[in-house]
């Protein structure tokens, strides 16, 4: 049996077609214009002027009180490569990105898996989020004294060891970094836990019951299973620590008080510190320029890989 | 043009935001913990000018420079402000928005109020430009039970009695220096004293550019700094409460601002009864006597002068020993004016011994050093300080100089 | 392959009590369906058997071996699910060579069995597709697929056709039951759809709220329901229920008719008693429609409505109040209202104890 012929759409139809559509859109396009005109002006005034006029700023000359009217071209941009300590800027940023990235997501993750399904999983999740809603600055003044010389962890390691310890980990080049990404990983891992348990709550049963049956041990239904279809959620949450790592600051600028080269323990530290400690305007806003470039480079990169990964998923 | 239009909106309207209430002038101010002697200060100007003067605190420094910076860039300059002495006040003084002040330090010397060495502190190329809110001579404090203890008698009043007293104190169980880091400025205090102590010129040259920091002149303070670390002189640097050695008495002497006689008095050491004062002596007999000055100006908007000329009245009371002794009597301030009553024992102490040994005034080295290479170059000493070894004194020495040479080569 | 058999079955849920008790044989090759309504537990048993739920009680035998505490994967069971489950981040080749890869199989025998399944279902032109790109009659095929390639002395199918338009579901049963005979596996299938069971099971497990309510061939369920719920459940439409009276003769009366028993057959209660009577639609044969049952009763109602089949008619009609269904071969249109003669065919009827609702028939 064959199905009947249709006759050809005529052009006319077509194009009546085309227009209809297009009048939906625009008549639904405008709706949404006005529900998001207030926000659009919100972020047009708070965001994007400010960060339109520090993008001007960076090219002028401006210090302290005068310059601001001269063009000082990639002079900011030049003068950043100048900076005798940027190498050691660069590594500790660097160290921040790659520790905010994959600690607070391995423990995250460790946790996650640890707690899903034990009786009390409610409570553990609320204890391990607590320090999040901690201002930062709170939680820098704390694991101060933490790491302080006379501090918990040199008791209790002088305990285990039998000797007095009065290491200065936040006074050390060696450890301050690692010293405060821990505080960080601690402060940040409950969230992480949170977002990766939500992304597992999302992930059908079935699949992972099919692996059981066609044969897969816990840890190959998790190498197998769980880990590529909790991948997107891994991008998202490694994009909202790569963004912390790239910015950390609050953290930095309590711990790191005591600490001579503070201003170099990271991009956004230097920025703070040129700005406004030294008065550097225009130099700092160069660096933010910088930063900024940076974080968006990395985000975006790690946003289309994630949703490649969603894509594939679906 | 545009970008300054903007700035000096924004500036406008963040002023609109911190003082609301409509007056004719606004009094800003960065220092913390002297509330009770601005609300004087400013009670005081007010009466005094007819003018409607409002106090505003902005805190911390770095957002309070930015706002005044700010507001000057914009051309909206507050009308009266603190700031900074020396290399601050030059660059704030360029900008022409500041009032000129040599009428009104004249009538002041002539009543007696001021010396000429004060006004050259407030001075941009002999005119000056600021009035002081505080004059802070930078003494040693010392403990009194402690010296009694260790069998001292009088402070010491050369090097080597200073040397024989430390390490009386250490025999006696005492830290002989309370030689805090906190807050990345402190790093200079030693340097700054050990320079003066041993070669007063080279120090000034240290701020204008005309002596190197890895020169023999740094040298040689760096290595009299390291001997003292290593005959264990100092306190722990890492320790982030400023006073607590001295409080509880585990360090002796502490190299500070007389100011720190009001902290020290509030946590229970007396000035005059439990605390002295005394001027380091010179390493050298033969090097000058020299004492080291802080002094914190208050500035005026040249054209709030010129739309409120009571503004004048203001300012000429803010010299007034009456302004003087308001912040004494608040806070234990000494405003400089040489009619007002010593606020504590250690300021009249610190009188006295410049009564009679007439030493020469420096401006401490964070005002007199160029604003650009304060913090490069502090965070250095902080560094030597916590790792005060001849080995990274070289290194820190080296890395001061290669700053302070690329600064210089800019300017 | 290999028999199967539970002994003893309870599944609790904290206090819930979901399976109640129930023992089973399933004979190595044969199809076992597993019938019931929603929530009977159906899946809670399959699961069960699969591993993925414990045996809170009895005993589960599969091959001979007693496997309560081995793991799934070690069971020889594979098991297809009702959303089929597959592994939507993998192609329908890896989702297919997933267990075997696992186990460490070669590759060249994971690759012959791949084939193999992949031409026995038609899934050749798919291999490098992922799940998201293929139909649902296609994923149904892969999930199938991923079961056979395991070799399973066992396959256990969850409602593996629910998801199925009409049309394909009839297509896959088909599928599914050649495969069975092919591969000559033991299969338990659960469905609640009577028809999917009585066409593929070589036994039917009849569950009723956590336990057996029957087991048996198709069409002796279908012919000999062992009480009320079975007789309702299988079948469609449900068969005619109503209150009735024995009486001499013996006979049943209902609807102020006289349908005559024939005695051999039922362990009858004395007359008067209250029966239970059951009658198929198609035991009520409309006048002129198909051949005349010899032996029963004629009664006329009055249409209510028809439901039009194409090759029959059920006929939904009132006599004294009661609604009854009548099947109408070779169909006419009806039209409500309309006045209607039948006959009931006596030798067909079902009686049950109108206490415990059970058959009153002896065999
Ligand atoms: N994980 C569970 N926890 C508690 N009760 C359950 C669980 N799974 C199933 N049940 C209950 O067990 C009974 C049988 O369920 P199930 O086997 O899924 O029914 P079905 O026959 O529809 O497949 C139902 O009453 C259901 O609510
Ligand atoms: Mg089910």
């Amino acid at each position: 049996m064959q199905a009947p012929q249709t006759p050809p759409i005529s052009a006319a139809i077509r194009a009546e077609a085309h227009r209809r559509e297009v009048a939906a859109r625009r008549r639904s396009g405008r709706v949404a214009l006005v529900f998001i005109a207030p926000a659009l002006a919100l972020v047009a005034l708070f965001l994007l002027l400010p960060v339109l006029f520090n993008l001007g700023l960076s090219f002028t000359r401006w210090q302290r009180f005068s310059g601001l009217d001269e063009f000082g071209g990639l002079m900011n941009y030049q003068r950043l490569f100048m900076v005798p300590y940027l190498s050691e800027v660069v590594i500790n940023t660097a160290m921040w990105v790659i520790g905010a990235i994959t600690l607070p997501l391995a423990f995250g993750l460790g946790l996650a898996l640890l707690l899903r399904g034990v009786p009390g999983e409610g409570l553990f999740k609320a204890l391990f989020f607590l320090p999040r809603v901690l201002a930062p600055a709170a939680v820098g003044t704390i694991w101060f004294y933490v790491y302080a010389p006379d501090g918990v962890i040199n008791t209790l390691a002088g305990a285990a060891v039998g000797q007095e310890i009065d290491y200065g980990w936040l006074f050390e080049s060696h450890t301050i970094t690692p010293a405060i990404i821990m505080t960080f990983v601690w402060q940040t891992l409950g969230i992480n836990m949170v977002l990766l348990l939500l992304g597992m709550a999302a992930i059908p049963r079935d699949p992972i019951e099919a692996a059981h049956v066609d044969g897969a041990s816990s840890w190959q239904i998790f190498r197998h299973i769980i880990w590529p279809l909790l991948l997107p959620t891994v991008f998202v949450v490694t994009i909202l620590n790569v963004i912390a790592g790239f910015t950390a600051f609050d953290l930095i600028w309590v711990m790191g008080n005591g600490y001579p080269a503070q201003r170099s323990l990271s991009l956004a530290v230097f920025m703070y510190y040129e700005t406004f400690s030294n008065s550097r305007w225009a130099f700092g806003a160069a660096i933010a320029v910088m930063l900024s470039a940076l974080v968006i480079l990395v985000s975006w990169a790690l946003t289309v890989m994630q949703s490649r990964v969603e894509a594939r998923i679906r | 043009m545009k970008i300054k239009t903007l700035m000096a909106s924004a500036a406008i309207t963040a002023s609109a935001w911190t003082a609301a209430a409509a007056q004719d002038a606004t009094f800003y101010y960065d220092k913390n913990g002297w509330d009770e002697g601005f609300a004087a200060l400013i009670e005081g100007a007010s009466e005094a000018s007819g003018l409607d003067i409002a106090g505003q605190q902005l805190t911390p420094t770095d957002r309070y420079q930015a706002y005044v910076m700010s507001s000057i860039a914009g051309g909206a300059a507050p009308a009266i402000f603190t700031w900074w002495n020396g290399k601050q006040l030059d660059s704030l003084v360029e900008t022409g928005e500041i009032a000129d002040l040599t009428e009104l330090w004249d009538e002041a010397i002539a009543n007696g109020w001021f010396s000429e060495a004060e006004r050259e502190l407030f001075s941009v190329d002999g005119t000056p430009y600021a009035i002081p809110l505080n004059v802070a001579r930078w003494p040693v404090l010392y403990n009194k039970d402690a010296f009694a203890a260790a069998g001292i008698d009088a402070p010491p009043a050369t090097w080597d009695e200073l040397l024989a007293d430390a390490d009386a104190l250490k025999e006696a169980g005492y830290i002989p220096f309370n030689a805090p880091a906190v807050g990345g400025w402190m790093g200079f205090i030693w340097f700054s004293e050990l320079m003066v102590r041993t070669d007063p010129d080279a120090f000034v040259g240290l701020t204008d550019g005309t002596v190197p920091y890895n020169g023999p002149e740094v040298q040689r303070a760096m290595e009299i700094w390291t001997d003292f670390y290593e005959r264990g002189y100092f306190t722990d640097a890492r320790e982030q409460d400023e006073t607590r050695f001295m409080v509880n008495e585990e360090a002796a002497m502490y190299l500070i601002g007389e100011w720190t006689a009001g902290i020290l008095a509030n946590r229970g050491m007396e000035p005059g009864e439990k605390i002295g004062a005394f001027l380091m002596p010179p390493v050298d007999a033969e090097t000058e006597n020299t004492v080291i000055v802080e002094a914190a100006p208050i500035v005026f908007s040249a054209d709030a002068m010129e739309e409120m000329p009571a503004l004048m009245d203001a300012a000429r009371y803010l010299m007034s020993p009456e302004a003087g002794n308001a912040l004494g009597q608040a806070n234990g301030i000494y405003s400089g004016n040489l009619m007002t009553d010593a606020p504590n024992a250690i300021v009249s102490d610190v009188n006295a011994i410049i009564a009679e040994d007439a030493p020469r005034s420096v401006v401490r080295w964070w005002e007199a050093v160029p604003p650009e290479l304060q913090g490069d170059l502090v965070s250095q000493m902080n560094a030597f300080m916590l790792d005060p070894t001849a080995e990274n004194a070289q290194r820190v020495m080296d890395d001061m100089q290669s700053l302070n040479e690329s600064y210089w080569a800019f300017q | 392959m290999a028999s199967v058999d539970l002994k003893d079955f309870v599944k609790l849920y904290g206090d819930h009590v979901a399976i109640k008790g129930i023992d089973l044989h399933v004979e190595d090759g044969e199809f076992c369906v597993f019938v019931g309504p929603s929530g009977c537990g159906k899946s809670t048993l399959l699961r069960m058997i699969a591993g993925l739920e414990t045996i809170s009680h009895g005993d589960l035998t599969i091959g001979g071996r007693v496997v309560n505490d081995v793991p799934s994967r070690d069971r020889g069971i594979a098991m297809v699910f009702q959303s089929y489950a597959l592994y939507p981040h993998m192609t329908v080749r890896d989702n297919l060579g997933f267990g075997m890869k696992i186990a460490g199989q070669d590759k060249a025998e994971i690759d012959r069995r791949r084939e193999g399944a992949a031409e026995m279902l038609g899934l050749g032109p798919y291999m490098e597709r992922r799940p998201s790109e293929l139909s649902g009659g296609q994923r149904q095929r892969v999930a199938i697929g991923r079961a056979m390639v395991r070799e399973p002395e066992v396959f256990l199918f969850d409602e593996p056709l629910s998801n199925l338009d009409a049309k394909l579901r009839n297509q896959t049963r088909l599928e599914i039951k050649r495969l069975q005979q092919q591969l000559g596996a033991t299969v338990i299938f659960v469905t609640h759809d009577q028809i999917e069971a009585m066409t593929l099971a070589d036994k039917i497990v009849v569950l009723q709220d956590g336990r057996v309510a029957q087991t048996g061939a198709p069409l002796d369920v279908f012919e000999r329901p062992r009480n009320l719920f079975v007789a309702g459940f299988i079948g469609a439409p449900a068969m005619n229920v109503l209150p009735a009276e024995m009486g001499e003769g013996p006979v049943v009366r209902a609807l102020g008719l006289e349908i005559p028993v024939e005695p051999g057959r039922f362990d009858l209660p004395p007359a008067g008693a209250p029966v239970t009577l059951g009658i198929r639609s198609e035991d009520i044969v409309p006048e002129g429609h198909g051949q005349r049952p010899q032996t029963g009763a004629d009664l006329s109602g009055q249409v209510k409505f028809s439901e039009v089949l194409g090759n029959e008619s059920l006929v939904f009609f009132d006599v004294g109040g009661v609604e009854l269904v009548s099947r109408m071969q070779r169909p006419r249109p009806v039209r409500e209202g309309e006045e209607l003669s039948f006959r009931i065919d006596g030798t067909r009827i079902h009686l049950f104890d109108s206490e415990t609702e059970t058959t009153l028939r002896r065999d």
